[in-house]
């Protein structure tokens, strides 16, 4: 067996997200459900496809950086459209300029993309009142935009939304013109654009209409004209008209959302809690090594390397791209079940050496990573880590800005709930541990 | 600074970081990576650069920064729109005004450099923009890799005694003491490679002579100085300086260091009404 080293550097690329809707990529993808400790793709898969009995649902999702939150939002994708559901992916990143995001936007975005989607499979719409609603926000806006009022929607919203991306004074001055119109739009947009797009999905034996939005958690801190901050404005003060499309959706929403003091009001305004995706744990809340986790964490590394494989003779290989089996271990254990994380230090591991790799080589790159990351925590921080260490868990704003953003603090779910844990590469640079 | 070795050695760690810059070209075939020169020190990045021009054999698009930008994204994008460059590099993000909200713009559209640059992207940047990305951007900072560039330690205690002789130099000169730190501030980037001096000699364990280590006590002060303002942790390293020249016989440094430390006490009085008299007999 010899190793493809190109196509193992390739794989272990941190920045490449895996999409299960491609087979080469799907040979590779590990299922951590069993050991992340909820299965959130499937209970979001559930809530759509069993539990709605044909009403729309809106769900939330979040997760920590790196831990796989794309992936599993595009295998969701792949799994609903095995089930015969027509699904949008999109990354709202693309559409909207997430440091100034505003309610009439994202409706416009999913309109846009689901509207392109809808044209690519056949199904034209034209609703009436977009038309004379394009008509006059053109005369509003006073700038020569080509709009043919007759074009395809998903065209319309496009060439609008490119002009005002760019724009921030042209925003503005959409959105005094969108904003009093919100309800209008949302209930043209319900009636005259998903209904009838839902019917003809249904004539063509579609199972429904469903739209993922990621990117969504992007949105950042900053702080609205009425004083509120984007995330609380647009989920909490927002979020009934978010929830009011009808169709099924699932909206990724900022991580520090579900560490703020908000959590409660926006379970109430969508009726569900946002759903979190933990890391693979490594280690149990006891201390002691966490085995099914450190089973899959093994395997996909190794389904990197040989992606054509089935698990065991995988296994069998190990010493093809390790000295020792138990280099593997250790590479795992330090990576604290953060997926992008143990790619980086592979990826690291390759730049500095050929495989099979040797002990020094993974410790001299988890060192420097240590070194790293230590530089970037000031004296007074490592109070709070030792905290987290001690007591498992971390809450509030502040802990999350200052621990989880950056990496420094890792989240996991057992039976009992969530806890915290330091990030393992961090535990030898912790000054006075006991 | 300057380097001691001819320009055409690099250390092997350095050259080993070389490498691994010209392999990814090779190895990443048609896909983005993100790898990121890690170096403290314009003279070194210069060798760098050279030896990176004569060692490459693929075509490496070089990047200078403006000072005034939005977003890494649409520079890049601008940058490339009529080259295909085997591998890009982008030089002098660290002089970038606005920092953090040009890392944030681009934190934002990242996935757009995946989709649209298939080549290896190369970002120079030091310690301290290092550490701003793992804080504030840690999304775009985990699909990188850092790849460090060190000075020798005989070059950067040789830099830092250079740059340290013309500090002393011109406070010396200087009639308004207080006024001096702007010497410093004068050029940030000076004072972020004089701070990179003397940490990487920190982390390394080279012991200092200790004139060399009450003149980079006094250095701290002076940048803390300017960071700060009349801080205690500027009072502390004009104390520590103090203490190290007592053991050596350089009457006029330490006067220096001893007039610098009046000068705090008598701003630390003019800023705390109360304490003016305790504050003014320091002094």
């Amino acid at each position: 067996m010899t190793l493809d080293l190109k196509q193992l550097y390739k794989a272990c690329n941190p920045s490449k997200t895996l999409n299960t809707a491609n087979p080469s990529d799907r040979k590779m993808y590990i299922d951590f459900s069993h050991v992340r400790g909820n299965n959130v793709i499937r209970e979001l898969e559930r809530t759509i496809t069993v539990l709605s009995d044909n009403d729309p649902t809106c769900q939330l999702f979040t997760g920590h950086v790196g831990c796989g939150k794309s992936t599993e939002l595009l295998r969701l994708k792949h799994k609903l459209e095995q089930q015969n559901y027509h699904v949008v992916y999109f990354e709202s990143s693309r559409d909207l300029d997430m440091a100034d995001v505003d309610i009439t936007d994202i409706l416009l975005a999913i309109t846009r993309q689901v509207s392109e989607s809808l044209e690519q499979a056949g199904i034209r719409l034209k609703p009436t009142y977009f038309r004379k609603l394009f008509k006059e926000m053109v005369e509003w806006l006073q700038t020569p935009i080509d709009l043919d009022v007759e074009a395809e929607l998903s065209l319309g919203i496009g060439k609008v939304t490119a002009k005002t991306k760019e724009s921030p004074q042209l925003r503005k001055q959409l959105r005094q013109y969108l904003e009093p119109r919100t309800s209008n739009i949302l209930e043209s947009i319900n009636k005259e654009f998903l209904q009838p797009a839902q019917d003809n999905l249904l004539k063509g034996e579609k199972q429904g209409l469903v739209v993922i939005v990621d990117n969504l958690d992007r949105v950042d801190n900053t702080v609205k004209p009425s004083g509120r901050k984007q995330p609380e404005y647009l989920f909490v003060d927002r979020g009934e008209q978010l929830k009011g499309l009808n169709c099924h959706m699932v909206y990724t929403i900022p991580l520090v959302l579900a560490f703020s003091n908000d959590l409660g009001q926006i379970t109430n305004r969508f009726g569900v809690e946002p759903k979190v995706l933990p890391m693979a744990p490594v280690k149990r809340r006891d201390g002691s090594q966490h085995q099914e986790g450190l089973a899959a964490l093994r395997q996909m590394v190794l389904a990197r390397a040989f992606p054509d494989h089935a698990e065991a003779e995988r296994l069998e290989w190990v010493t093809e791209v390790f000295q020792h089996p138990q280099d593997l271990d250790y590479i795992c254990q330090m990576s604290g079940g953060h997926v992008r994380t143990l790619l980086s230090l592979l990826f690291r591991c390759m730049q500095n050496d050929d495989p099979p790799f040797g002990r020094q080589c993974l410790e001299t790159v988890v060192q420097r990573r240590r070194g790293e990351l230590t530089r970037a925590i000031v004296d007074s921080e490592w109070q709070v880590l030792r905290r987290v260490v001690k007591q498992k868990s971390a809450k509030g704003e502040e802990d999350y800005r200052l621990l989880l953003r950056s990496l420094f603090v890792y989240e996991y779910q057992d039976a009992e709930g969530c806890w915290f844990d330091l990030n393992p590469i961090l535990l030898e640079a912790m000054p006075n541990i006991q | 600074m300057s380097e001691t070795h001819p320009p055409h050695v690099l250390s092997p760690e350095n050259q080993k970081s070389l490498n691994i810059l010209l392999q990814s070209i090779k190895l990443s075939a048609g896909e983005f990576t993100l790898l990121l020169p890690v170096c403290n020190y314009a003279a070194l990045q210069q060798i760098i650069l050279a030896q990176l021009q004569t060692q490459a054999t693929a075509d490496i698009q070089i990047l200078e920064l403006p000072q005034c930008i939005d977003s890494l994204y649409s520079v890049v994008q601008e940058a490339v729109a009529q080259s295909h460059p085997s591998a890009l590099m982008i030089v002098g993000l660290e002089q970038v005004q606005d920092i953090d909200a040009v890392l944030a713009a681009t934190n934002l559209v990242r996935e757009e450099f995946r989709k649209h640059f298939r080549f290896p992207v190369w970002i120079w940047i030091n310690d301290r923009l290092q550490q701003k990305l793992i804080r504030q951007v840690p999304d775009i900072e985990s699909w990188a890799t850092p790849i460090p560039f060190h000075s020798e330690p005989d070059v950067l205690q040789d830099f830092l005694r250079q740059t340290i002789d013309r500090l002393y130099e011109n406070v010396r000169i200087s009639n308004d003491l207080i006024g001096a730190e702007e010497t410093v501030n004068e050029n940030l980037w000076l004072q972020q490679e004089l701070e990179a001096a003397i940490a990487d000699l920190q982390s390394r364990q080279i012991d200092l002579d200790p004139e060399l280590a009450a003149s980079a006590a006094f250095a701290q002060g002076q940048m803390t100085l300017g960071a700060e303002g009349i801080s205690a942790t500027v009072r502390e390293h004009y104390e520590q300086s103090l203490q190290l020249w007592e053991a050596s016989d350089n009457p006029i440094r330490k006067g220096i260091v001893l007039l610098q430390l009046g000068q705090w006490w008598q701003g630390e009085g003019l800023q705390r009404g109360e304490h003016e008299e305790a504050a003014f007999q320091q002094a």
